[in-house]
């Protein structure tokens, strides 16, 4: 569904003396329908930027990206605009990614009313189904962000992404501002909605342990680079690259693990 | 009782919120050289617990009973003298966001020499010979350029190790760590737990590990307290929380973690339904009942005791009281 060929960014140089740098080097990957690409990697190693390159929020520097058949970058305006509900962001701080003024009701119409055209009725409709599809109830969307919670709010950005029906979601730390407890609940829903609606998935962390437990496959994500790509379960039993055990052994560990290195 | 008193040791603390209860009887000890992990999701008190040690508790709360003492003498009630020695002296803190935490614009080596000269009256050279210690100590070897640095200049990580010299310079006997490692990547949180064990053990520290992510601490520290709704409900050694978890509450926690379920990848976790309950409501009956998949009618009329289990291990569960089997 998704194929990406030696994608390239680079940034140029800032201030005086800077050297151009590329956050993403010539990185190239597919995801097919129904299956999620984990990437995982520490701050600044070019994930996110990745992720919005293959949207276009940021504007590659190289390469190809070409979804179910349409080359993404060869897109003009109008066409780009089409193509962006097909595939749909998740962003990490839902405390962020909401507007604080913005009741859910608003927030979740927008979408329904202004890009697929739904008169009120049927806007009224799809918002509850697509509360409930969430797990939350009819009720929440005449709630204002800040009187929900971490984990609900998550729930309206992920509504959010489903209104325009995207056949690809990406999940940018979805859960690393919630708690655990939360989290699993988070990540549930996303499988669930996986398996139900056939969705491809990117989903980023610089939890190796989360990515392993969501993805069917697993690249590894260093200085703008894929060092080591791989199915999950192999990745964890058999990873190569140094700086992929470095991350399985940064992983927590339950302490008779300790007991038994020691 | 030994001889030596513990470090820390709080027993049945309460602390009111305009007259909702936070904190309910919440007893802990930590002797030196010991790491206890306090663990529990958002609002559970975990914090809460750690601002009433230091005096620092936020407007409108009022400790409502019990006691916290430090090597023996009383914290609650002494006079603000007393708590400037505690605070970055005797007890060191380090929280979540060290960036949040820094003055943005004082230099490392004047903050952390601050300290220096509030709590031990160092001045000058010696100062300048004790920063650089406190630098290397933390793992900061590049010491000239990180004194000279303003925080910004720093990496999180490296803002962490300057949050912990800092908490270092008062050279304390109890250092309490709230969420050290949330903003941190993987690796970096990992190093800073690794640095923490480390003068644990060469300082003789007694830490106070606070964390809602049970895995990330579980592994690093001696004993582990899970909190749920102001209240302590399980207390154990580390090893047996994540062998044989007593408390509903706590086996919930583990079996939610991605990295420690021991789950098949792509299958689903086994969350906790629900949340926390807002501070003050429904003091009757066990504040998990809600979310509990053991609960009984019961649990919401009878409210748990302590359950005292071995020795050093307890639960607040009414499956462990009399007459549970025949309970409805």
């Amino acid at each position: 569904m998704l194929e990406v060929t030696e994608l390239l960014k680079i940034y140029r140089a800032r201030g005086l003396g800077g050297a151009p740098f590329a956050a993403v080097d010539r990185v190239g990957f597919r995801i097919h329908a129904g299956e999620t690409l984990g990437l995982v990697g520490e701050s600044g190693c070019g994930k996110s930027t990745l992720s919005r390159c293959l949207m276009r929020l940021v504007e590659p520097t190289g390469g190809r990206v070409v979804f179910d058949g349409v080359d993404v970058r060869a897109l003009g305006t109008r066409a780009l605009r089409a193509f962006r509900r097909r595939m749909q962001i998740v962003h990490q701080d839902p405390y962020a990614s909401l507007d604080p003024l913005m009741r859910i009701d608003r927030v979740l119409a927008a979408p329904l009313r202004h890009v697929l055209g739904l008169g009120a009725a049927a806007t009224e409709q799809r918002m509850v189904s697509l509360l409930e599809e969430v797990g939350l109830n009819a009720t929440h969307r005449l709630a204002y962000p800040h009187e929900l919670s971490g984990g609900q709010r998550q729930r309206v950005a992920i509504a959010r992404a489903l209104s325009l029906e995207p056949e690809f979601i990406i999940a940018d730390e979805p859960t690393s501002a919630l708690d655990v407890s939360i989290q699993a609940q988070v990540l549930n829903l996303l499988l669930r909605l996986q398996r139900d609606r056939g969705l491809a998935m990117l989903f980023i962390s610089h939890d190796i342990a989360l990515v392993a437990h969501m993805s069917d496959r697993i690249a590894v994500m260093q200085s703008g680079r894929f060092v080591e790509t791989g199915a999950s379960a192999d990745m964890v039993e058999r990873a190569q690259h140094p700086y992929t055990r470095s991350l399985l052994a940064a992983r927590p560990h339950r302490p008779q693990a300790i007991a038994a290195a020691t | 009782m030994n001889a030596q008193p513990p470090v820390l040791s709080i027993e049945a603390l309460a602390v009111d919120i305009r007259g909702a209860r936070v904190l309910d009887g919440v007893s802990l000890m930590i002797g030196a050289g010991e790491a206890l992990g306090l663990v529990g999701e958002s609002g559970c008190g975990k914090s809460m617990t750690a601002l009433a040690i230091l005096g620092l508790l936020p407007r409108g709360a009022t400790i409502a009973g019990g006691s916290v003492r430090l090597r023996g003498g009383e914290l609650l009630g002494a006079s603000e003298d007393a708590l400037c020695q505690v605070r970055g002296g005797t007890v060191g803190m380090i929280f979540q966001e060290p960036g949040a935490c820094l003055d943005p614009v004082m230099r490392i080596g004047r903050q952390i020499g601050e300290s220096l000269q509030l709590h031990r009256g160092l001045r000058g050279a010696a100062q300048q010979a004790e920063l650089r210690k406190l630098l290397l100590e933390v793992g900061l070897t590049d010491t000239e350029r990180v004194a000279r640095a303003y925080p910004h200049e720093l990496s999180g990580g490296m803002q962490q190790r300057a949050m912990i010299a800092m908490a270092l310079a008062g050279e304390p006997v109890l250092l309490i760590a709230d969420e050290p490692t949330t903003a941190l990547d993987a690796r970096i949180a990992s190093q800073i737990l690794d640095l923490l064990d480390t003068l644990r053990r060469e300082r003789g520290l007694a830490l106070l590990l606070i964390s809602h992510d049970l895995a990330v601490i579980g592994g690093r520290c001696d004993r582990v307290m899970v909190m749920y709704a102001g209240r302590v409900v399980e207390s154990a050694p580390a090893a047996r929380v994540f062998a044989q978890a007593q408390h509903p509450y706590t086996a919930a926690l583990i079996a939610a973690s991605p990295g420690i379920a021991g789950v098949a990848p792509k299958t689903d976790l086994r969350d906790i339904p629900g949340q926390l309950p807002a501070p003050g409501t429904a003091r009757d009956g066990c504040a998990f009942a809600a979310r509990c998949t053991l609960a009984r009618p019961v649990c919401a009329e009878r409210t748990p005791r302590w359950s005292r289990l071995t020795a050093d291990s307890g639960v607040r569960c009414l499956q462990y009281e009399e007459g549970w089997s025949c309970s409805k």
